[in-house]
């Protein structure tokens, strides 16, 4: 029996040395394989007296049992490792960059303009869109700017070879939308506008956004309400100052100038015009002034926009560089 | 507007608090633009005299003067000036001055001798003089008083923009009226003017032909004036500070009658209007020769005055006179003219003559119909004490008109507290309206305003509001938001479709870009595509076309990025195009382009560069939301690589294009690789209508292989469309996986790889999918002359 003990020991620290499951396998074989060592003392159980063969079958299926539980612990430990090592050799840097092409960028001035389409569609206005090549009639005319009048002079413009011009605002929306329509009118108006004017600061082309909103009793009272909301949802600043103050445009009266106040230069800066629209484009718009009223507010959406994402030179807004471009993810 | 704040001032006897009042009037409507001070800081300069001057015994370029301050004695100072000489009086820093820059003026040895100050130049003072050396003063300048108060150099130059109803605010006076309503500071009583018009005259004669376009016309004759003094100081002090340049005593006068009272007036000499004036509508063929020597020729729309003699122009009304008709220097007799014309008379004809005149400016905007008589009554008496001479005959016309009285405008109080949304007190109403001027009668809950003849810009109810609110303050309406009581707007699926277009292209990459939609002649030629081209009259920077198509934009985009090194560039941009001048002919397109490297530089993507089914690919995922989208070769411009372009066919209609740009821009761009791009039309898209979901099979799909032998000629895509048109009814999927020619092929044929995958409600087997497979073999073989490899 000590011999079978002097087995188990050896076998036992075999097992500790194997270091592949290929070796434990063999060790397998040796020991309880068919003709193993702790197998050939079970076959000598017949040469075993027979008072004795009981106790002798117990102590050698014990010893098998505690070899086999060796055996499994090592083979669990050694297929741990083995596993350990499959996957270092599996692994890699995953810091390195993504293969594939990088997303692109919306302009600045669209995302200008889904903001604060975005902050009025809260207040339902639908969104209208016209032509850019428009008529005496809707850009001056039915805005109450008659020919030659000195309001004219507040606004340069391109005339096509035809006479037609390049609408020097977005304001002739205003008519082209409400001819046809009846009060409720709420509406906004996004696009690109044209001046005559290239400089540091000016740009021939700009993008302006109207408003009108023209129902029974709508105030001038409302007017600040709405345009002072909308600025301090645009700037994300409830606290934002903005203020009025009394202008002229031939199409509101009363007319008022909007500048909002910036803390970090001390100064007021205009950023749009507005008014109560003026019975005569109301007249043009086929609409009641004694009946109804309404206001409308236009700004200029590329300086709002410079403003809120701090860009400060104009012509960075249509050199296109792509270095200018790619900053403004969607 | 420019003024002199000292002269606005003078409108006033308690002196005003500057900041407030321009505060109120930037608040109230007449916004200050600028506010600048007249001379720099500087102190302890006053008037002296120069009573004694010998040369420094030890330097030949310095004067050595006894100086009279009105002190107790005069002051020793050593000057280096060359115009120095006894009995000059300049402008004198004592000892403690302080000139601009601090520079502090202190006791200084020069040579051995003490210098007790420092006469000053113009220069030094901040007052510039066209004579070198010391700023000499008028002879009889108090000596010893401070040169600031001497030289009125405490005042300030305020530029107002005045918007174009407000001419009434051209003028001092108009200003001075504002600030008294908008700060309550009472206006000086107005000094009497002296009636000059005395003598109605024999001999010249006055007809006003066009009397609508002229109510009021007054001339009055002014005989043996001296037009070769200078104008005083004050006079031209107050012109210099409003912007305008002093010419001489009797176009000085004009001018600042203009600038006190806002009615311009005009200076004819005498004898080359003898017998009088007609005011008419010129004739066809009629000229005037300018006064920059240029020749206008007159339209019948202008009003003219002319000179009865021999019935020729001397002036377009109200813009400019003639040449040949003004004051000279030497003139001594002269015709002075002070006229209403209306506003839609001369509006325009400035522009029209391409000229430019203060006269012209404030016609256009309005003058006050009622003062024609006190501006040409003061001219006349500052020019008869400047100019000596004396007052002659007058000749007049005054059209009979009712026109203030009857313009009364009727409002309620009700009507006020509706359009401002907040109730003002009736007696601060009323009282703001008199502030300005009008005549206001309360009667219950109605008023009745007629505004003054100066504010002729006040016509209807609404303005008479915007004058309330504006000089109650718009800061003291308080906001209100409207209720919102209204149902709500549909969903608007057509700028939906602009944003999603956009938010698509940038996930593949393209960065949108804004450009111009005018071009130059070099690009619309270039991008030329057969529609319309619309120019402009009055271009700038030479962009005078409207852009038919979007790419001359991308391509200048391009063209600047690949100059600042940019190597893999995808751009697009959303805008319209111009086909035409109606609304139809301005579509919105959207267009991208795809240049160079597929990726940047990446440590495992082989670089390669681009090419046509790159852009294909995206062209493709982005229109199918709006349908089935086909490509169809076709080279119909100039700009197209002929055998890598498209036709974009949509659900079968073209709307829009792709190709490579072709080679033979390369130079004229200056691009060694031409870029791929695509524009479509999106206007003409339409969302699909409402996705509805098709049933999902839970059975295996199966796949299969077809490959084909074709002449290389054959059109792939034409192939696939006909394969789609089978409708096959378990085919949910074909893709070409292969494409090769060479090898064991003819020359002229390629061997095209398309795999099929089934899918049905059930398992598929062989037999089930052999009969579609055989049908789009015979297609092949029939239609496009293929053989099954």
């Amino acid at each position: 029996m000590e011999q079978l003990n002097l087995v188990l020991t050896v076998g036992s620290d075999e097992l500790q040395q194997a270091t592949s499951l290929h070796e434990l396998e063999q060790l397998k074989s040796r020991y309880i394989g068919k003709q193993g060592q702790i197998t050939l003392f079970m076959q000598k159980l017949k040469e075993i007296a027979p008072e004795e063969r009981k106790a002798y079958g117990a102590q050698v299926n014990q010893v098998k049992a505690q070899f086999e539980s060796a055996l499994n612990t090592r083979r669990d430990e050694l297929s741990a490792a083995e596993l350990a090592t499959k996957l270092a050799n599996e692994s890699i840097d995953v810091s390195l960059p993504g293969r594939g092409i990088a997303r692109g960028s919306l302009h600045p001035i669209s995302l200008g303009f889904s903001r604060l389409i975005a902050i009025f569609a809260q207040l339902g206005f639908a969104v209208a869109d016209g032509p850019e090549i428009e008529t005496d009639y809707y850009n001056f005319k039915a805005l109450n700017i008659p020919d030659n009048h000195p309001a004219r002079a507040m606004q340069d413009t391109f005339y096509t070879e035809s006479g037609n011009v390049l609408r020097t605002h977005t304001s002739p929306l205003q008519v082209r939308y409400a001819e046809n329509r009846n009060p409720p009118i709420k509406v906004i108006v996004p696009g690109r506008v044209y001046r005559v004017d290239m400089d540091a600061t000016h740009s021939p082309m700009f993008h302006q956004m109207e408003l009108l909103w023209i129902d029974k009793g709508i105030s001038f009272a409302n007017l600040k309400a709405v345009v002072i909301e909308f600025m301090r949802k645009f700037f994300e600043d409830d606290s934002l100052q903005v203020r009025f103050r009394a202008s002229f445009f031939p199409f509101t009266e009363p007319s008022a100038e909007v500048d909002i106040f910036f803390a970090k230069t001390g100064k007021w800066l205009e950023v749009g015009g507005c008014g109560m629209v003026h019975p005569r484009v109301l007249s043009y718009m086929n609409i009641s002034s004694e009946e109804y009223s309404g206001f409308a507010f236009g700004f200029g959406v590329d300086r709002l926009t410079m403003l809120k994402y701090q860009i400060t030179d104009l012509r960075l807004m249509f050199d296109n560089d792509l270095d200018f471009l790619t900053q403004f993810k969607g | 507007m420019k003024i002199s704040w000292n002269h606005l001032q003078s409108f006033f006897a308690d002196k005003l608090d500057r900041a407030l009042v321009l505060e109120r009037l930037t608040m109230a409507g007449l916004e200050v633009e600028d506010d600048s001070p007249v001379a720099p800081e500087f102190s302890g300069i006053v008037v002296g005299e120069v009573v004694e001057c010998i040369k420094h015994p030890d330097a030949d370029k310095l004067s050595l003067c006894k100086v009279n301050v009105a002190e107790t004695e005069p002051l020793q100072i050593i000057c280096g000036a060359s115009n120095v000489a006894v009995g000059v009086k300049v402008p004198c820093a004592k000892v403690g001055a302080v000139l601009p820059g601090d520079f502090k003026i202190t006791e200084r040895k020069m040579r051995g001798i003490v210098s007790y100050g420092m006469l000053c130049s113009g220069t030094e003072i901040g007052y510039p003089s066209d004579v070198d050396g010391l700023l000499l003063l008028d002879g009889n300048a108090p000596v010893g008083l401070d040169i600031r108060e001497y030289l009125d150099l405490n005042d300030s130059i305020v530029e107002f923009k005045i918007t174009p109803n407000r001419g009434d605010c051209l003028s001092y006076r108009g200003l001075a009226r504002e600030v008294a309503a908008l700060t309550a500071v009472a206006l000086k009583p107005q000094v009497n003017i002296e009636n000059k018009l005395n003598s109605l005259s024999s001999t010249l004669k006055l007809e006003v032909q066009a009397s609508n376009e002229c109510p009021h016309y007054v001339g009055l004759a002014i005989h043996a004036v001296n037009n070769q003094l200078s104008s005083p100081d004050w006079l031209i002090r107050v012109l210099e500070r409003s912007g305008i340049r002093p010419i001489s005593p009797l176009v000085d006068v004009a001018n600042y009658v203009m600038l006190l009272f806002g009615q311009p007036l005009h200076t004819f000499d005498l004898n080359k209007v003898s017998s009088g004036v007609t005011v008419r509508m010129a004739q066809v063929g009629e000229e005037l020769k300018l006064i920059d020597g240029s020749t206008a020729k007159l339209q019948e729309n202008t009003l003219l005055i002319v000179d009865n003699l021999n019935n020729k122009p001397v002036a377009i009304a109200g813009v400019m006179g003639s040449l040949d008709s003004g004051v000279s220097v030497a003139t001594t007799e002269l015709l002075l003219e002070s006229a209403f014309f209306t506003p839609d008379t001369i509006q325009g004809k400035a522009k029209l003559y391409g000229v430019s005149s203060d006269a012209a400016f404030r016609f256009e905007r309005g003058v006050d119909p009622e003062i024609q008589h006190d501006a040409i009554n003061l001219a006349a008496q500052l020019i008869i004490d400047i100019c000596g001479g004396r007052v002659g005959e007058y000749i007049h016309f005054d059209k009979e008109t009712t026109l203030r009285a009857s313009h009364k405008i009727s409002l309620s109080f009700l009507e006020i507290e509706r359009l401002v949304g907040q109730a003002i007190p009736h007696n601060v109403i009323t009282k703001i309206l008199s502030d300005l001027g009008c005549i206001v009668s309360v009667d219950g809950n109605l008023l009745e305003v007629i505004a003054p003849s100066y504010r002729f810009d006040l016509q209807i109810k609404q303005d008479i509001i915007e004058e309330i609110i504006r000089v109650y303050g718009y800061d003291r309406i308080d906001a209100q938001m409207p209720v919102l009581a209204h149902a709500l707007e549909s969903l608007d699926t057509k700028l939906n479709k602009n944003v999603k277009l956009k938010q698509v292209l940038s996930g593949y990459g393209f960065n949108e870009i804004i450009s111009y939609a005018f071009i130059e002649e070099k690009y619309a030629k270039l991008f030329s595509d057969g529609n319309e081209v619309v120019r402009l009259q009055n271009p700038i920077a030479g962009l005078n076309v409207m852009r038919s198509n979007l790419l001359a934009g991308l391509v200048k985009s391009l063209q600047y990025n690949v100059n600042r090194g940019q190597e893999s560039i995808r751009l697009f941009e959303l805008a319209r195009v111009f086909h035409g001048e109606t609304v139809e002919a301005q579509p919105l397109h959207l267009a991208g382009l795809m240049y160079g490297k597929y990726s940047s530089l990446n440590w495992s993507l082989t670089p390669r560069e681009i090419d046509f089914y790159d852009l294909s690919q995206v062209l493709q995922e982005i229109l199918s939301s709006y349908g089935t989208v086909e490509l169809e070769a076709e080279s119909n411009a100039s700009y197209m690589h002929p055998g890598r372009s498209a036709a974009v066919l949509l659900n079968g209609n073209k709307v829009g294009v792709i190709c490579q740009l072709h080679p033979s821009l390369s130079n004229e761009l200056g691009l060694d690789i031409l870029p791929y791009v695509f524009e479509v039309d999106i206007g003409v898209l339409e969302e699909a209508s409402d996705i509805s979901l098709q049933n999902i099979s839970k059975f295996q799909k199966i796949s299969r292989d077809l490959a084909f032998v074709l002449d290389k000629s054959v059109e792939v895509g034409a192939i696939l469309q006909r394969i789609a048109q089978l409708k096959l009814s378990e085919l949910i999927d074909f893709n070409v996986f292969d494409i090769f020619s060479g090898g064991s092929l003819g020359a002229n044929e390629k061997s095209v790889a398309v795999n099929f995958v089934f899918q049905s409600d059930k398992t598929l087997s062989d037999e089930d999918v052999n009969p579609a497979l055989e049908l789009v073999k015979n297609l092949v073989v029939n239609e496009f002359n293929g053989n099954l490899r």
